[in-house]
């Protein structure tokens, strides 16, 4: 085995990451493998299979936002045949925290599989289990339970100072703070002072799937759970904890998913699966429906921010002051990590010699946050985008030129001494874009009747993966070349439905010449593949994909050496060939001698931990028409730029940023989970919680830049989350623009369109 | 144990509803999403989809009859519907989506009761007169009558069979729909009229607004004023300020007044110059 750390490599040269380059793979519009099975029905998610022996389990749910059960009475559910109640008096006494990854990272643990103290509507009271899923909710429907119905609280600006805190633990706020260079003295020196308050909604992510997770007892002790994740081996230490197991004993299986956005992320139901299924010794599939998944898993954390910005006479950035507070919901979970990452953000978008950020996550009585697509990003920079917008128009500066001034460069460090900047084509991508979309002309306000049109656009900045941060950064990939030339990668990565094996395949068969059906990329199962921190922070292509770069390459040349040893003559690997003095051998047949003339098998493992995390950027703009009666939007036509480094698959990266503007489109105009003063969700269902549909969506134009990016994988970097990140902002400052309002409040729903023009 | 009775003729489906504990579904759409979950066991489901009768559009004795069973896109897409009742050609093209428009029904649609049904307001708005099938016999009854009483207008075990739009000459209408999008969206207001025109003049208007807290509120003054001798930029204004002036008192104190308020002008311009502009087209022809 090879540990591999970037000091002792060489990182590809800017020439290697050209983009034009002549590519096999790379770059091409490549099918998904898993496609056709998907779209002909064959690909079975979790709930498709069949459980021989399995109980099904669903979940009692707490009806009440904040409440103490006094009793319950399950003698009529216990009465159908094979039915059987877990409940919160049965469930062990260990507190975790979903949202924690990695053992020892020390987020607060406040929350059980079952509670006996609602704490929002959807919070999980019993486990009713039966044979089938019919009469498991039939079973649950006749359980009787008698509530002490307590006061909630729903709004996070009012958790702090509410008469007694919602959890024993007496904890009323986790803080956070970010904080460098001289802020007092710049707000002291500057020339203007702009300040706003931005509110971002809560979030259904809204995956096909909903939430679904299978556990059985295996021999010898061992827990083996099946579920569609994105951080396997934090799964893995969070049942561990609650099972009291060793992890060696706790196998967890990433199986086929439709859809996650970060809402599988966190370890939702499989605690819960997995102490049912020991427990009971019995296999346990936990099945949820959709309004299951919109009450009771997990939303993107609403925020509330007030940003304040010191500029100079010149219009440019002195420093930044930031109060953020993050709605974490009934339990901390992943909330003050998301925090955190938008303090992070906060640095790296343009050059502000001075920032402190200062938040808190807030527990309220309404459905737990954690990770959602962006995780934090797509809140702050909808706090920092709109603000700069109206600041721009009170100080009467031009958005572009504004920005254009004060945005990062190439190169640039990090001034909050995270890790440098890296390849930042941000300005491009602002300038390209600005020309491509006809900002010039498009950004006027047309007004006819009771229409008004304009345009607005939006900067962001995200992420590759950890590296510079507080968190590690590590992962194993395996590649082996079969005895017939073809190959087998054994990783621990998640396919979350976006290409992610595919994406991979390429690049191990542009380092190979080894056409992509002869290869498979495996997903993680933690007794098989190696370690991976998960599929998060935007580090798969960066980190991963790069990782299973290195170690192609390595084995291209264990098997190049290998037979250059075997044969004694000067061996090169030519276009999936060796050419071994002047024959030519397929790599099967290269392969085969290796093993039985060598015997050496040609399987390479690496683990890899990037000491880069440079910066993707991105620009999207928006033309859109109010309708000024009703409060519409039409969103008329889009464009997004993105630094990309550059485009593994074309396909895939355009199919990122398209499912990234409808969900960012969302932000902007419809989605929202509200709770009322009791409490209560205002949205149960899709009848009430509108996204944007496909109807709703507006041509979308892609410019991709593709310079390159050094510590990634032939210049790769992320794409999947930013995505989303500047969509929102760029929406709001177009409605802004068109009616001379200086909206703040997300999202920009009819109502509240039809209220600012009223109050103009 | 719960049954499922699949009827296909109206004699069939007498004998069914003989059986007691019934529960009779159309298109579904609406029951399996609301009322799946409450079936009893001793219930029985009456499937309505298969009864012949309940089916069909024609002309009969100077009158328009629709069949209840007629679906969504079978009436948005029906000629005869688009000619001579064409507000409801129009509302039933803005009902739910695709997949729900195949199966919903216009039956289904105002049977259900809700205060946010799309076509209700159309057939109001063309003076609709509905016949119902019970085991006590056939009864007819206003559609206007039938939004009035609520979801108690029709007992558990009554169907309804058809629509009669009486189809006096030279009459014209249209519909408007303000929801949370374009489409698959609930109305938030919706908005049916018609009037007659002969020569010149315009008669015999009705404008029924939708969703105010129930499916069809007529709203006679602004009918006036739509057929009204005022020129035609302040008919226009006119006929919205009388709108806005319906919301506000059927919907007092409410938090949703503001909005509505609003929302009911851009209505209001649609379907009036949806009307003036056939009004137009039709003394353009003669």
């Amino acid at each position: 085995m090879s540990a591999l750390k970037e000091k002792e490599r060489t990182i590809q040269r800017p020439e290697e990451l050209a983009p034009g380059r002549d590519f096999r793979y790379i770059g091409q519009r490549i099918p998904r493998a898993d496609g056709p099975d998907k779209v002909t029905g064959r690909y079975d998610y979790l709930a498709d299979g069949r459980y021989d022996k399995a109980l099904v389990g669903v979940v009692l749910f707490s009806p009440h936002a904040h409440a103490k059960v006094r009793s319950i009475d399950c003698s009529r559910a216990l009465a159908m045949p094979g039915v059987r109640v877990l409940t919160w008096e049965d469930a062990p006494d260990v507190l975790y925290n979903s949202g924690e990854w990695f053992p020892g990272q020390n987020d607060h643990p406040d929350e059980r599989v079952l509670t006996g103290h609602a704490r929002h509507v959807g919070d999980r009271i019993a486990l009713v289990l039966a044979p089938d899923e019919r009469t498991a909710r039939i079973a649950r429907g006749r359980i009787v339970v008698d509530y002490e119905v307590l006061l909630p609280v729903v709004d996070p600006e009012g958790a702090r100072e509410a008469p007694e805190a919602l959890h024993e633990d007496g904890i009323r706020e986790f803080p956070g703070t970010i904080a460098f260079g001289d802020v007092e003295g710049a707000f002291a020196s500057a020339a203007h002072v702009e300040e706003d308050v931005i509110v971002t909604p809560r979030i259904h992510h809204a995956a096909m799937e909903p939430h679904a997770v299978f556990a059985a007892p295996r021999p010898e002790g061992v827990l083996e759970l099946h579920t569609p994740c994105q951080i396997l081996f934090g799964i893995q230490q969070t049942v561990a904890k609650v099972l009291n197991l060793p992890f060696s004993k706790v196998r967890i299986i990433k199986v086929p998913m439709g859809g996650s956005f970060g809402g599988k992320q966190e370890a939702v139901f499989e605690p819960l699966c997995a102490w049912a299924a020991m427990t009971l010794h019995r296999p346990v599939l936990i099945v949820t429906n959709r309004e299951e998944s919109i009450a009771a898993t997990r939303v993107r954390a609403a925020a509330v921010g007030r940003v304040s910005t010191a500029l100079d006479a010149d219009g440019k950035l002195l420093a930044r002051r930031f109060d953020v507070t993050v709605d974490a919901g009934a339990y901390l979970s992943g909330a003050r990590k998301v925090l955190m990452a938008m303090g992070k953000k906060t640095s790296r978008l343009y050059r502000i010699p001075a920032v402190e950020f200062a938040g808190r996550a807030v527990r309220t009585s309404t459905t737990p946050s954690g990770a959602c697509r962006g995780y934090g990003s797509p809140q702050i920079h909808a706090i920092t985008e709109i603000h700069t917008d109206l600041l721009c128009r009170r100080l009467g500066y031009d958005p572009v030129d504004f920005r254009l001034a004060n945005l990062v460069h190439p190169g640039d460090s990090d001034p909050s001494g995270a890790s440098d900047l890296g390849n930042a084509r941000i300005i491009e991508c602002l300038t390209r874009g600005a020309e491509r979309f006809g900002w010039d002309h498009r950004s006027k306000v047309l007004s006819w009747g009771r229409w008004r049109r304009s345009a607005g656009f939006a900067c962001c900045t995200h992420g590759n993966g950890y590296a510079g941060t507080i968190y590690h950064d590590v992962t194993e990939v395996s590649v082996r070349i079969m005895e017939d030339g073809s190959v087998v990668v054994r990783t621990s990565l998640h396919e979350l439905g976006n290409g992610t094996l595919t994406a991979v395949a390429q690049i191990v068969g542009e380092v190979l010449s080894v056409p992509l059906d002869r290869i498979v990329v495996t997903e993680g199962d933690t007794q098989f593949t190696g370690y991976d921190i998960g599929c998060q922070a935007s580090r798969v292509i960066y980190v991963c994909g790069e990782s299973a770069r290195l170690c192609a390459e390595q084995a291209k040349e264990l098997l190049r050496s290998e037979a250059e040893k075997l044969w004694g003559c000067p061996t090169t690997y030519e276009n999936g060939e060796l050419l071994v003095g002047g024959r030519r051998l397929s790599l099967g047949e290269a392969v085969r001698a290796v093993e039985t003339k060598g015997g050496t098998s040609v399987d390479v493992h690496l683990t890899y931990s990037p000491d880069r995390n440079p910066g993707s950027y991105g620009v999207h703009f928006a033309d859109i028409t109010v309708d000024t009666c009703t409060g519409l939007v039409t969103v008329n036509d889009f464009l997004a730029v993105h630094d990309v480094g550059q485009a593994i698959n074309r396909n895939f990266v355009e199919g990122q940023i398209y499912g990234g503007i409808q969900m960012g489109l969302g932000m902007a105009l419809t989605e929202e989970l509200a709770f009322d003063a009791k409490g209560r969700p205002s949205a149960r269902n899709f009848d009430k919680y509108h996204m944007f549909n496909a109807p709703e969506m507006p041509p979308i134009d892609v410019l991709l830049i593709e310079k390159g990016e050094p510590g990634g994988p032939y210049g790769a970097k992320s794409i999947g989350e930013i995505a989303t990140v500047p969509t929102a902002p760029a929406v709001v400052n177009a409605v802004n623009r068109a009616l001379g309002t200086e909206m703040t409040c997300l999202p920009l729903t009819p109502a509240r369109i039809v209220e600012a023009l009223a109050a103009l | 144990m719960a049954g499922l009775m699949t009827p296909n003729s109206l004699d069939e489906l007498a004998a069914c509803l003989a059986i007691g504990n019934v529960r009779v579904v159309a298109g579904g759409t609406d029951w399996f999403v609301r009322d799946v979950e409450s079936f009893g066991e001793e219930d029985t489901l009456i499937d309505l989809s298969g009864v012949a009768e309940l089916r069909g559009v024609t002309l009969q004795g100077g009158g328009l009859r629709i069949g209840a069973g007629e679906t969504m896109t079978s009436l948005a897409g029906s000629p005869l519907v688009r000619t001579h009742a064409a507000c409801l050609a129009e509302a039933a093209e803005h009902v739910g989506s695709w997949q729900i428009r195949n199966r919903a029904t216009l039956g289904g649609n105002l049977a259900g009761g809700s205060p946010a049904a799309d076509t209700p307001p159309a057939l109001m708005a063309l003076d609709a007169t509905a016949e119902i099938l019970s085991l006590r016999g056939t009864r007819s009854c206003s559609v206007e009558g039938i939004v009035a009483q609520g979801r108690a207008a029709l007992a558990p075990d009554e169907v309804l069979v058809a629509f009669t739009i009486p189809l006096p000459e030279g009459r014209i209408s249209a519909f408007g729909k303000v929801g949370s999008r374009k489409e698959v969206s609930i109305a938030r207001l919706n908005l049916a009229a018609s009037l007659r025109r002969s020569g010149g003049s315009l008669s015999n208007a009705r404008v029924v607004v939708g969703t105010l807290g129930s499916a069809g509120r007529l709203c006679p003054g602004a009918g006036e004023i739509l057929i009204g001798s005022l020129d035609l930029e302040e008919r226009r204004r006119a006929f919205c300020s009388a709108l806005v002036a319906v919301v506000e008192a059927a919907i007092p104190g409410r938090s949703t007044l503001p909005y509505k308020r609003s929302a009911i002008l851009a209505l209001g311009e649609d379907v009036f110059d949806a009307l003036m502009r056939t009004s137009d087209e039709g003394r353009g022809r003669s």
